[in-house]
């Protein structure tokens, strides 16, 4: 049913609902206005379907509108909408016959103030920090001395150039292998991660520098796509990045395991100064040569001082230390026995005193004699009978005698005679 | 010596033996024998550092999805 024969409708005639809609649906596409129209507000109620159709409203102070945005439109979007971001929409407004209702259909979205591919790359930071991309620790150390460089960026232009000259300038025995990548515009980023994945399999270099020269954001997007930041994180190969100058910084900047300001910087660091390398490895010989001399001049000296020892320099010099030992020895020896001979000496001496004064010889002396009958002592007088012959024992001679009395000595004094 | 030691590895040795030397616990005979090694070492080096000859090829992809690599002349070396 068309417009023209709605009009001409008896107007006593009712509609259906779905007439009327379409009928108004009709005006509304067919004003010039409504067709392409900018609009300012803020997201809320944002709603991302499975489809891919982002469905949300916009709103300012004091009015709101429901929005949608299909697929197609959302697909080429460069960041995602969130609630309560300020933002301009383009597109028309229309009306959802089924429901009665119109609405903004949006084909772009513009973040008010900043630029979308500033928010895009915000974004991308941010969930890539926050799933851990860009730790420290997932850093992979870059060769001190790399044999073989590979280098991801344009064959043409400076930054190439640059990369090999600082190379052959600073370590010349390093081999460059160039990947030449298209480093803006499209199928970039897709040639980026291609060579990534390259040098990765293939193993075929130490270190591998990505990069390019400066440029707007725009000329830098490829090196801050996700995909290329996810196959840097899982490569092997440690990348250094320089991408545009020294204020840019990009995803690829981030993620990979050492960030160069500028292409030459990422050269420098890629490699040792072969200057410094001489320096070192000169260094290397003088401490070499004066450790080994310092080495045998130590053993030497320790052979030395065992030559300079008493017992080689004098064998017999022991053996004369151990004669004189015994001599020691007997010495003491000697002595110790003639001291205890002595001692002795001096004993017998004593007891020969002793015994001396004990003599009965020493007793007759004093006056005293001793009588006897054929060498038999007579000790009583029990012994004697007269007329026995005895032997009187004096100190200097012997009395032949005979007994003429007795007399007994008693208690009493009285004597008894013996007859 | 020992093929396909790399330059890095050559260094750390270095830094290996010439430290045990100036340690002094060797014996006469290891520490002559690791001075020799370490001699051996340095000529390696400065072989590979002398080695100024700088190549740079770039990568030439093949139909069959290999690479080849062929010199490559940025315009300075064309001058």
């Amino acid at each position: 049913m068309d417009i023209s024969s709605l009009r001409e409708r008896q107007s006593t005639e009712p509609m259906t609902v779905a007439q009327l809609n379409s009928y108004i649906k009709n005006l509304f596409d067919r004003d010039k206005l409504l067709l392409t129209v900018s609009i300012r507000g803020e997201i809320s109620n944002f709603k991302r379907h499975t489809t891919g159709h982002f469905y949300f409203t916009l709103k300012d102070s004091e009015s709101q509108i429901k929005a949608v945005m299909f697929r197609s439109a959302t697909q080429k979007l460069k960041f995602l909408p969130e609630n309560g971001m300020k933002v301009i929409l383009r597109g028309s407004v229309s009306v959802y016959a089924k429901d009665g209702s119109y609405q903004f259909y949006a084909l772009n979205i513009e973040p008010d103030g900043i630029g979308a591919l500033y928010l895009a790359y915000e974004q991308l930071k941010a969930k890539l920090e926050a799933e851990g991309l860009f730790d420290r620790f997932t850093k992979l150390p870059l060769p001190k001395y790399p044999s073989k460089i590979g280098v991801i960026t344009s064959p043409t232009g400076a930054a190439v150039r640059d990369i090999i000259n600082v190379i052959r300038r600073r370590f010349p025995p390093a081999k460059i292998y160039l990947y030449p990548s298209l480093v803006q515009g499209s199928g970039a980023e897709e040639n980026l991660i291609e060579a990534v994945d390259f040098f990765d399999r293939s193993k075929l270099c130490d270190v591998v520098i990505i990069g390019r020269g400066g440029g707007s954001i725009e000329d830098l997007w490829a090196f801050n796509s996700e995909a290329l930041a996810r196959r840097i994180f899982s490569a092997q190969v440690p990348i250094i990045s320089a991408v545009g100058h020294e204020t840019d910084f990009t995803i690829c900047d981030f993620v990979s395991d050492l960030r160069a300001p500028t292409p030459s910087a990422a050269a420098e660091l890629s490699v040792p100064d072969i200057r410094e390398l001489f320096i070192t490895v000169d260094g290397y010989q003088t401490r070499l040569t004066s450790a080994l001399i310092s080495h045998v001049k130590l053993k030497r000296e320790k052979l030395k001082s065992i030559e300079q020892s008493k017992v080689l320099k004098n064998p017999l010099l022991y053996y004369e230390n151990l004669k004189e030992q015994v001599e020691d020895l007997k010495e003491s020896v000697i002595n110790a026995y003639g001291r205890k001979l002595e001692v002795t000496k001096n004993k017998l001496a004593v007891i020969a005193e002793k015994t001396n004064a004990l003599s009965p010889l020493n007793v007759l002396a004093r006056g005293y004699s001793v009588v006897s009958i054929n060498d038999k002592v007579i000790k009583s007088a029990d012994e004697l009978k007269i007329n026995d012959e005895i032997q009187i024992r004096l100190s200097d001679a012997t009395v032949f005698a005979s007994v003429e009395k007795i007399y007994t000595e008693e208690k009493n004094d009285e004597k008894e005679y013996k007859v | 010596m020992r093929k396909n030691i790399k330059f890095e590895q050559a260094i750390t040795e270095l830094e290996d033996i010439i430290e045990g030397l100036e340690n002094g616990n060797l014996t006469l005979d290891e520490s002559i024998k690791k001075f020799e090694e370490a001699v051996e070492l340095i000529d390696f080096c400065n072989k590979t550092i002398e080695k100024a000859e700088q190549k740079v090829s770039v990568l030439v992809k093949n139909a069959d999805g290999t690479t080849t690599d062929m010199p490559f002349e940025t315009e300075e070396d064309a001058d």
